[in-house]
């Protein structure tokens, strides 16, 4: 199988007869879940819901969490290894999620998966998590000082939203097959090309060659993938 | 959807798991049900199927069970005992044992066969066999004593629900646009230019350009006819790969296929 994949690549007529520049459309829907501030579910190769949930803390940061239905022996490791390139690529601008000097914004983002995790499902994670977090609505929060204790307090305005700019990277995968490149890689796709690069084209363009994330690559490969995308 | 017309055209009522089905005396409770308090009651969605006294659900999903004389495509896991473990998405543990393969000389295996068996298939093969026998323990025999039957490569599979699979005399099938289809009753198909109906040491394994472009249409109208849930055979494929080169929307050619599929 891995043959018939190399060679229509090369010939620019993948397995599932889209060409290689081609992308798979994907059906998202917003405001999926209940009691989340933000979610979405995407459905294409598999369906994976993502939630956002918000918390006021004394930094403002994010995390991400993949769970999957399907459980292996090796999820926990891949789940990790996702999770952590994935908050690496995403260099979101955390400036905005200050609400006041001592307390901010906190974004708990959960992935859920209805097939084996892997890493050729990262574009289709980072996918979900994006469309989550355009549907992320932020609650407006009244901070006030408390004129005895000189404490801050914060009361919830209801029905209120706050507009937090939150520049999110895109985030896809391509693939290499010689000197062919290949977006919207499938999942047999993922195993079958020579090389495999993540780029996150915010306002930083990152690209790294997947397996070798603190490794340099070839200067002329880097060249030919930013020319590509 | 197609399952759902079906299940409403033959008049069937669709029982929800905790649904009673039956509080009359002298009634068996069988698969996918239970009994509490001399009442029958369903523990999966699905539709009735009564025999004499036996009262049972069909479910309308559930995972491929498989029954002698099916054709599957699956892959090989593990080689262990003479054996090849396969997996074809069932629960039950599949094995392919060494004598139950095809070899033209029709001789007898040796050690030096069971020392290369992984020349004959190896891990993440995938393979096309017939199930031969099932156990009592549930556990499943394949084989692969014809030249259609053996290892698949060079080709694109695809998977698909395993229901919507129509029982047919045959699951060797050249299309129209000469592209081979292996279906496999396990829900997984096998599409290439290799006809694995005549017995070929070597199949085809150079692809032309055309052929490739109609295995991709071929790939995307089973990946609509599943996401559709409409059922996969031979005629369905053919039609909707006709229907999608007029570039209808998605909707005529749902109602065009429906229409079809009702003729027929």
């Amino acid at each position: 199988m891995k043959k018939f994949i190399q060679e229509g690549i090369l010939v620019n007529v993948r397995s599932d007869g889209r060409v290689n520049k081609e992308i798979r459309q994907k059906k998202s829907t917003h405001g999926y879940l209940l009691y989340t501030n933000g979610s979405c579910k995407v459905e294409c190769e598999t369906i994976i819901y993502t939630g956002i949930t918000l918390e006021l803390q004394n930094q403002p940061k994010f995390s991400i969490k993949i769970q999957s239905i399907k459980k292996s022996q090796t999820d926990k490791q891949k789940a990790l290894y996702l999770e952590t390139l994935l908050q690496q690529l995403y260099d979101l601008d955390m400036k905005n999620l200050w609400i006041s000097e001592k307390k901010a914004f906190v974004l708990n983002i959960d992935v859920f998966m209805l097939a084996e995790i892997n890493e050729a499902y990262a574009e289709l994670i980072a996918f979900s998590i994006q469309n989550a977090i355009q549907d992320l609505k932020f609650p407006e929060i009244k901070v006030t000082q408390n004129l005895l204790t000189s404490d801050e307090e914060y009361e919830l305005q209801e029905n209120k939203f706050r507009k937090i700019d939150l520049k999110i990277p895109n985030i896809s995968v391509v693939g290499q097959v010689g000197l062919q490149l290949v977006k919207d890689l499938t999942f047999d796709e993922f195993f079958a090309v020579e090389k495999k690069y993540i780029i996150s084209k915010g306002e930083r363009l990152q690209v790294r060659q997947f397996e070798q994330i603190f490794e340099p690559f070839d200067s002329d490969d880097f060249l030919r993938v930013v020319q590509f995308i | 959807m197609q399952l759902e017309a079906a299940i409403l055209e033959e008049d069937k009522q669709l029982y929800l798991p905790g649904d009673m089905i039956s509080d009359q005396a002298g009634l068996m409770s069988g698969q996918n049900t239970y009994e509490e308090n001399g009442r029958i009651y369903s523990s999966t969605i699905g539709t009735l199927n009564q025999t004499n006294q036996l009262v049972m659900i069909n479910p309308i999903k559930h995972s491929y069970e498989p029954q002698i004389g099916e054709i599957i495509i699956g892959k090989v896991v593990l080689i262990k005992d003479k054996k090849w473990t396969v997996d074809i998405g069932s629960n039950s543990e599949t094995t392919l044992h060494l004598n139950s393969t095809y070899i033209p000389e029709q001789r007898q295996k040796t050690e030096d066969d069971e020392m290369n068996m992984r020349l004959i298939f190896a891990e993440d093969d995938y393979i096309c066999a017939e199930i031969h026998s099932i156990n009592n323990d549930k556990s499943i025999n394949l084989h692969t004593r014809s030249h259609k039957y053996g290892k698949l490569d060079n080709g694109k599979f695809q998977q698909v629900c395993h229901y919507l699979i129509v029982r047919q005399k045959k699951h060797f099938f050249k299309l129209e646009n000469e592209v081979h289809v292996i279906f496999g009753h396990n829900g997984l198909l096998f599409l290439s230019n290799q006809d694995r109906t005549i017995n070929q040491v070597d199949y085809e394994q150079n692809y032309t350009i055309q052929q490739r472009i109609n295995i991709g249409k071929v790939s995307q109208a089973l990946t609509f006819l599943n996401q559709h849930q409409v059922l996969i055979s031979q005629g369905s494929i053919e039609k909707l790969v006709q229907l999608r080169d007029q570039k209808l929307s998605e909707q005529d050619c749902l109602a065009q296929l429906y229409e079809f599929l009702n003729k027929k």
